[in-house]
């Protein structure tokens, strides 16, 4: 089954005077519960290919495809939905909301689902604090949590939503490699354990090697594709 | 429910900031309320004083009496020669006797004439009336001497600025010049017996003299009983504009010609019916004036808070830059995490405005109860010695609106900005 379809996808970024092209005619297929890296050099365009699969953004050519919706030519508030629904995100920093507790950060996107009611909400977010391993820590702030913990309360918080994809854009790149390869190993278990695909993007060669299939970019073309 | 709580505590992270803007409309809600209650008060009490002093509640007069406002007597000589015959004034109180019971009614005698002490001069308007009447006593703060006594003619109680002009003190007797109504001169000596400082009409310098009505007639030369005008009070002011009508009615009925109603002339005299609210309404307006001015200063400072929180917005909107890019990225719409903001903003409003509002309140009770003292004699004029404050409840929610509608209107803008920003720009890694 097909997750993620990107058709000729170019992205250029208008600069005034120049134009930086930094995709340019990616053709991509993701299947449902894949595990995958995008790696890359630095501006080879990893970020921009996961924000648009992520729906954060609009290709300048080509078509994105996401749980067979043609999400390239929907308007924002279409977009805002799919994002509610269908994607998860785990940023480079966290993004962990600093007033709210553990419990709280996982809780958010689920407040804005009018689809599940408070006792299902309840029971998703206690389940994923438990596969996390921060049961012991769910009052906690996120300044109160390392950066590990905080990385397990983002990793919770893309999943409570139960979406097709993940979307890690270097999830490790703030952490120790030890506890980088402790995130991936999370999401992987997870990913075994869930028909939720995944797909990170990262520098570091020990976190590449977690994934099973590798796509790498370079100067904004897919040059090829590993399956481990 | 939660995303409110989420607002809540956003407020309460930045504390210094919500304090900032919180005081600013803790203070706006604090003087609105208490100034609503306030300029209601004084309000009240110009009214009070000029039915007291000057008008009654209602006050008939010859249709061709030519004065239609007190202050025009400040402007130029009062025009008092047109009257009320003895006859007329019998058929009106007729017809005012079957109200008897809700209205008191007292005749006047008004002249201008010219007051002369050993060094100065003042053209004053002069105010004949029964002595006995407690109402007019209402209208002043006395400073010296006393009020009129009924057993007496030729004593006056005069303002303490005419005092000052002719440099007189109670006992003193003055000169007073004047002209009859058929146009001969009369010379008249008075006593000072009383000075006065008018409660509220003192602000505008009013200067009216106080006397008899026998001395007033005779100023005049009005020997057969005329009387300038018959002054009505009621029991209640909110009564006025009813009583006014039905008196005009009343009279109609009665053969008495009112000078709206375009009816045959029986007695050849007209007469015409003015309300406090007419004849007062040069003060009223200049009071309503001063309050004005004094809410435009409250909305002036409205919009500086506005400004203010214009930019706190602005600023949070950059402070959480990321963390509005981080709701959208997670599927929040604009509007959804434009709420957040907004809600922050109103909980800083709802909270420290109510206890703005609540502070002014419970002020404005403790005035209506115990009153406010007077913070200088000098002031005893326009509030007495203790102003006991009347409170109008429905300010309350007005107040309420205002600051929620400020505070809408100056963090929307700022906010939908902050929110409308396209996510991928504000999640990008530096
Ligand atoms: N908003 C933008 N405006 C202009 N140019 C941009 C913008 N975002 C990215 N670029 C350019 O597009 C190219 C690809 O950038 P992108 O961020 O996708 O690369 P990346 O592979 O994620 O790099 P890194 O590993 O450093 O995160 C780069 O040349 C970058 O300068
Ligand atoms: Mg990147």
């Amino acid at each position: 089954m097909v997750s993620v379809e990107l058709k000729a996808i170019k992205k250029d970024y208008d600069l005034g005077k120049t134009k930086v092209r930094a995709l340019k005619g990616i053709n991509l297929t993701i299947d449902k519960g894949e595990f995958i890296a995008v790696a890359g050099p630095s501006g080879s365009g990893k970020s921009t290919l996961l924000n648009l699969i992520g729906c954060l953004d609009y290709p300048t050519a080509g078509e994105v495809w996401i749980d067979g919706v043609l999400v390239s030519s929907l308007g924002e508030s279409k977009l805002n939905k799919i994002r509610l629904h269908t994607i998860g995100f785990i940023f480079q920093s966290f993004n962990l909301i600093p007033v709210l507790n553990v419990y709280e950060n996982i809780e958010l996107p689920l407040l804005i689902r009018k689809d599940v009611n408070s006792c299902e909400r309840k029971k998703r977010v206690t389940n994923l604090i438990a596969a996390v391993g921060l049961a012991g820590q769910k009052k906690q702030r996120p300044a109160e949590l390392s950066g590990g913990q905080r990385q397990r309360v983002a990793v919770a918080r893309a999943l409570v939503t139960r979406p097709a994809i993940v979307l890690a854009d270097e999830p490790t790149a703030n952490l120790d490699s030890k506890t980088g390869i402790e995130i991936i190993e999370l999401m992987h278990t997870i990913n075994k354990s869930q028909a939720t695909s995944f797909i990170f993007s990262t520098h570091d060669p020990k976190i590449i090697r977690r994934a099973d299939k590798i796509h790498y970019l370079e100067d904004g073309h897919l040059k090829q594709e590993h399956t481990l | 429910m939660k995303l409110f709580l989420f607002s809540l505590k956003n407020a309460i992270r930045s504390w210094w900031r919500t304090l900032i803007l919180g005081l600013f409309i803790f203070f706006i809600g604090l003087m609105v309320t208490f100034m609503g209650s306030f300029s209601l008060t004084i309000r009240n009490q110009m009214e009070d004083a000029i039915i007291n002093g000057l008008s009654g509640h209602i006050q008939i007069r010859s249709a061709s009496a030519e004065d239609d406002d007190f202050a025009e007597h400040m402007k130029s000589r009062w025009k008092g020669a047109s009257f009320l015959d003895a006859d007329l004034q019998k058929r009106i109180q007729a017809v005012l006797k079957t109200h008897s019971g809700s209205l008191a009614a007292g005749a006047c005698v008004r002249h201008g004439a010219l007051f002369i002490s050993d060094t100065d001069k003042a053209p004053c308007l002069i105010i004949g009336l029964d002595p006995r009447s407690t109402y007019y006593q209402n209208a002043f703060v006395l400073t010296q001497g006393r009020m009129l006594d009924a057993e007496q003619t030729h004593e006056i109680v005069i303002t303490e600025n005419l005092a000052e002009n002719l440099k007189v003190k109670t006992g003193s007797v003055l000169g007073v010049l004047s002209q009859t109504s058929d146009q001969y001169p009369v010379d008249l000596a008075v006593t000072v017996v009383g000075i006065v400082k008018y409660r509220m009409l003192s602000l505008f310098g009013f200067s009216g003299v106080y006397t008899d009505i026998d001395t007033a007639r005779e100023l005049i030369g009005f020997y057969n009983n005329e009387v300038s005008d018959i002054i009505i009070y009621l029991h209640d002011k909110n009564m006025t504009e009813g009583m006014y009508n039905t008196l005009l009615e009343e009279f109609g009925d009665a053969g008495i010609t009112t000078e709206s109603i375009d009816l045959q002339p029986v007695s050849g005299q007209k007469i015409k019916l003015s309300t406090y609210k007419s004849m007062g309404n040069f003060f009223i307006s200049t009071i309503g004036a001063m309050i004005a001015v004094f809410y435009l200063l409250i909305i002036l400072l409205l919009l500086i808070v506005s400004i203010l929180i214009f930019n706190l917005v602005y600023m949070m909107g950059i402070e959480r830059y990321k963390e509005i890019g981080t709701l959208r990225a997670l599927g929040f719409s604009k509007f959804t995490a434009m709420r957040i903001f907004m809600t922050e903003i109103f909980c800083v409003t709802g909270f420290f405005g109510g206890l703005g509002i609540l502070l002014g309140t419970a002020l404005n009770l403790y005035f209506s109860i115990q009153g406010m003292p007077s913070p200088a004699p000098a002031m005893d004029f326009i509030m007495g010695k203790r102003l006991v404050f009347q409170i109008d409840y429905s300010q309350i929610v007005l107040t309420m609106g205002l600051l929620f509608g400020f505070s809408f209107i100056a963090s929307c803008i700022p906010a939908y900005k902050a929110c409308s920003l396209r996510p991928v720009e504000t999640l990008k890694e530096t």
